[in-house]
């Protein structure tokens, strides 16, 4: 997983999930009456401008509507048959925000949910109900929770899981401790390689940098799970010189890839030198400051599976490497990293249904195993380009698949809204 | 893909001037220098009616509307998807005015952007490939019959839109690289004042043979193959003047169900566009003006961006639609903004100051902030759709072929692109070519006149 290095500023972010719940509330906002109806609707006439149009939703699928105003959350609902309905969930407050919800009758699991409903504004919610009672919930951002009466699903029953149980932000936090605590012992780890290769290179000993080379490197991209975290210091210790303009000559091309691109290139190594003691130096810098840099516990589940998604852009074409052709030795650290952020979760992953946490960290097990099959007994490993294209299109469709395994994780931790007060 | 709706042929199309009927059979004239083995040959007499001096209207009225955006009510831009267009009574390219106004209309169903590098060396092949390439753009829009040859030559047309080229089906969009104001052609102090060579951005990922060039030609049309027959005869017939540099094939996507129509993220793309009917908005948006910081001659073009933007199609599609819709600002499904009940009411940011419905970091709110001090900063968009197989690693290799039009590249896109470094959304796309260009002003009704004719 290699960040893109930008010119300015920070690597970009991936915390592009903040919850309502995670930022800064405003005052309660004006409170207009609004008498909440419902209308419900098989055959979809009653459907709002086109949303999930009958033709997309599948022919039949009934369609209701619901609103939801400052003072009443799916006011006269009514319950559907149990299968496929869409709701549309209109938000007839003057001026509150809301996350809807429909819960199963333990308030606790979540058959559908609207994330973030604005005054004035409707969105769907596309359910697969098994027959059971369920309510809704109106979340205002303000902090008011509101709750419909509980209403009876009637019917045949619903083969398969329509539902998720948010899991507490408590937990998430912990599973961030224990995550910052493993990439801390691995901070230690680079920073005695950085050590190693710095002075390699400054006392001229070019084969013995080219051996401490890709050893200090995959400690470092084991770490992705944190790579936000680390901010502009990602960019200094890892970032590749694609973004740049001039790219390997850019005075910005700077960290591993600088370095690989010069011990693999034919620079001397006083050429080299002053490359390998700003990484070093950044890595210190890391090290000193990563204790103060702080994580949202909401990142980590993210992280899962997007420390791939960059293996498969940048590792699998062979985009970035500079010489050393260890893509394959980068890519297998890099699912090392996806199963370090799995095993901090393991404990909320735990939670989320028989056999969940056992598929993933099988899948992530073979595929790390399926990457380890390219190192030689001596420790190099097997150059991207020499793969036959079935061992090519094996390792790509399998990091495919797990990826979209993985991708499932971040909805699996969608953590507890915090309800502040109830009506 | 199937058949644009009857909706998008009335809204959609280059601004096609209609037939006159079948163009007069007559030689064309042979008024360019064969140097650099300019094939100049006519297609039918288009060449001759285009410069006979007669039929030159000012602004065809079927054109004027539909670059107003009324065609809806007045007349179809082109014909059914079929390659024979029937529309009436104009008689002119979309260039031969005062601009070139295919940058106002709505994208055709295909496009191709070519970007050409000259190879002429002199100042005076330099003129003989503007007019080579001005002459055969005439052509390609009159139609017709192909030039006769002989039976010794090889057909002068490549005859794959059949034996007589269809009229009127075709436009263009031609534009002028910072590399060629070098010394090549004495045109060093010529260069327009605030043309530059895009450089990359932060989070570009940019490929050099997928970057600049000292020509850009756009050819739009309502099929895939009359794009194609226009790039094949552009080049041969410029052949050994200039060398294509770099190429991307565009598709626009028919609504779905209704509305703008949208990019392969799944999301309407290009809804909060100025209104190309407000002649005022152009003005100040779009086309250059006399008396700024450009020649004299500049007046009444426009700077041209173009960015080919690949998208990380299997990642996206990975993402769930909360974090996308936060990502770009809208909903996926209606193309609403998040605060508002239709696909184009206004965002209103500032009573949501702290992000809380539109995140601060979701694409439209950062490309348009819609505040009296963004409002300069506006661009006319132009996106279309780009598929063309697959990546290294069997990932799909598909995106967006973003053009957008302004009368200055840095207080308008650059200063636009400023403001989305870093966005959420770039983890899902890569920028990797493109390039900026000058799109010069119309011919202005001189039926001799040719592109680039104020810098020689």
């Amino acid at each position: 997983m290699a960040p893109h290095q930008p010119v300015a500023g920070p690597t970009a972010t991936r915390r592009w999930r903040p919850g309502p719940w995670q930022a800064a509330v405003p005052a309660a906002l004006a409170a207009v009456l609004v008498a909440g109806g419902v209308v419900l609707s098989i055959g979809g006439t009653a459907l709002a401008k086109g949303r999930v149009p009958q033709a997309q939703a599948g022919g039949g699928t009934p369609t209701a509507l619901i609103t939801v105003s400052s003072t009443a959350c799916a006011p006269g609902w009514q319950a559907p048959h149990s299968g496929r309905t869409v709701f549309t969930v209109n938000n007839v407050s003057a001026g509150t925000i809301y996350a809807v919800e429909l819960v199963g009758a333990n308030q606790t699991s979540v058959y559908g949910e609207i994330e973030m409903l604005a005054p004035g504004t409707e969105d769907t919610m596309d359910v697969v109900l098994p027959p059971g009672r369920y309510s809704f919930s109106c979340n205002a951002f303000s902090g008011a929770l509101l709750r419909s009466q509980v209403e009876q699903v009637t019917g045949p029953p619903v083969s398969g899981t329509y539902s998720y149980t948010p899991v507490d932000a408590h937990q998430l936090q912990l599973a961030t401790s224990t995550y910052r605590a493993n990439v801390t012992q691995w901070l230690q780890r680079l920073g005695s390689a950085t050590d190693a290769l710095e002075s390699a290179v400054k006392s001229g000993e070019l084969a013995h940098a080219r051996q401490l080379w890709l050893p200090a490197h995959l400690d470092y991209e084991r770490l992705g799970g944190a790579y936000d975290a680390f901010g502009s210091l990602a960019g200094e210790i890892n970032g590749t010189a694609l973004s740049l303009q001039g790219g390997v000559t850019s005075p910005y091309f700077t960290g591993f890839f600088a370095l690989e691109y010069g011990i693999w290139g034919g620079q001397t190594t006083s050429e080299l030198s002053p490359t390998a003691v700003a990484l070093d130096q950044a890595v210190h810098s890391l090290i000193a400051q990563f204790p103060h840099l702080p994580m949202a516990p909401t990142e980590l589940g993210p992280s899962t599976y997007q420390i791939l998604e960059n293996t498969l852009q940048y590792e699998m074409t062979g985009e970035v490497d500079e010489g050393s052709n260890t893509d394959l030795a980068t890519a297998w650290a890099n699912v090392e990293g996806t199963q370090m952020a799995l095993s901090a979760l393991e404990p909320v992953l735990k939670q989320s249904g028989p056999g969940v946490l056992a598929r993933l960290q099988q899948g992530v097990a073979a595929m790390a195993a399926a990457f380890k099959a390219y190192e030689e007994p001596n420790g190099t490993w097997e150059p991207l380009q020499s793969l036959t294209t079935s061992q090519h299109e094996s390792l790509d469709g399998r990091l495919g698949s797990l990826l979209e395994e993985l991708s499932e994780v971040p909805e699996l931790l969608q953590p507890v809204q915090p309800a502040t007060a109830t009506s | 893909m199937s058949a644009p709706s009857e909706e998008t042929r009335q809204q959609g199309g280059c601004p096609f001037s209609t037939p006159a009927g079948r163009p007069n059979e007559q030689p064309s004239p042979r008024q360019l220098s064969r140097r650099r083995l300019l094939k100049l040959g006519a297609v039918g007499s288009g060449l001759a009616a285009a410069t006979a001096g007669s039929g030159l209207v000012q602004l065809p009225q079927a054109l004027a509307s539909s670059v107003s955006g009324q065609s809806g009510t007045d007349g179809p831009a082109f014909a059914d998807g079929a390659s024979e267009v029937t529309m009436q009574s104009a008689q002119q390219a979309s260039f031969e005015g005062e601009h070139q106004l295919a940058v106002l209309s709505e994208p055709t169903p295909y496009t191709a952007m070519v970007a050409f590098d000259v190879i002429a060396e002199t100042r005076a092949e330099l003129r003989d490939l503007l007019r080579a390439l001005t002459s055969r753009m005439r052509l390609l829009y009159k139609g017709g019959l192909p030039q006769n040859d002989g039976p010794a030559a090889p057909a002068d047309d490549n005859g794959i839109l059949g034996p007589s080229v269809p009229s009127r089906s075709v436009a263009f969009i031609f534009g002028i690289g910072a590399s060629l104001f070098d010394e090549r052609f004495g045109l060093i102090s010529s260069k327009p004042a605030t043309l530059i060579t895009m450089e990359s951005f932060p989070n570009d990922n940019l490929d050099t043979a997928q970057c600049q060039g000292d020509f850009s030609v756009q050819i739009c049309a309502s099929d895939a193959d009359t794009v194609l027959h226009a790039v094949r005869d552009i080049a041969k017939h410029t052949r050994g003047a200039m060398q294509p540099r770099w190429q991307m094939d565009g598709f626009k996507s028919p609504p779905r169900p209704a509305g703008t129509p949208r990019n392969l993220m799944g999301f309407m793309d290009g809804i909060a566009n100025p209104d190309t009917s407000q002649a005022s908005a152009m003005q100040q948006l779009v086309w250059v003006p006399q008396g700024g910081p450009e020649s004299a001659w500049m007046a009444g073009g426009t700077f041209q961006v173009v960015r080919i933007i690949r998208m990380f199609t299997e990642f996206w599609d990975r993402a769930a639609t909360y974090d996308q819709e936060n990502i770009i600002g809208r909903r996926k499904a209606t193309g609403d903004p998040l605060d508002g009940s239709n696909e184009f009411s206004v965002p209103d940011y500032q009573s949501d100051a702290q992000g809380l419905i539109t995140p601060l970091t979701a694409h439209i709110r950062l490309a348009n902030p819609r505040t009296t001090a963004s409002a300069p900063s506006r661009i006319l968009r132009r996106g279309y759709n780009y598929a063309r197989g697959l990546d290294v690693n069997g990932e799909l290799d598909q995106g967006l072929l973003f053009t957008c039009y302004q009368q200055n590249l840095l207080n308008q896109f650059i200063t636009v692109q400023g403001r989305l470094i870093n966005e959420p959304l770039v983890d899902f796309i890569s920028p990797i070519g493109g390039g900026y260009f000058f799109c010069p002003p119309g011919l202005g009704g001189d039926s001799s006149a040719y592109f680039g004719r104020g810098l020689l």
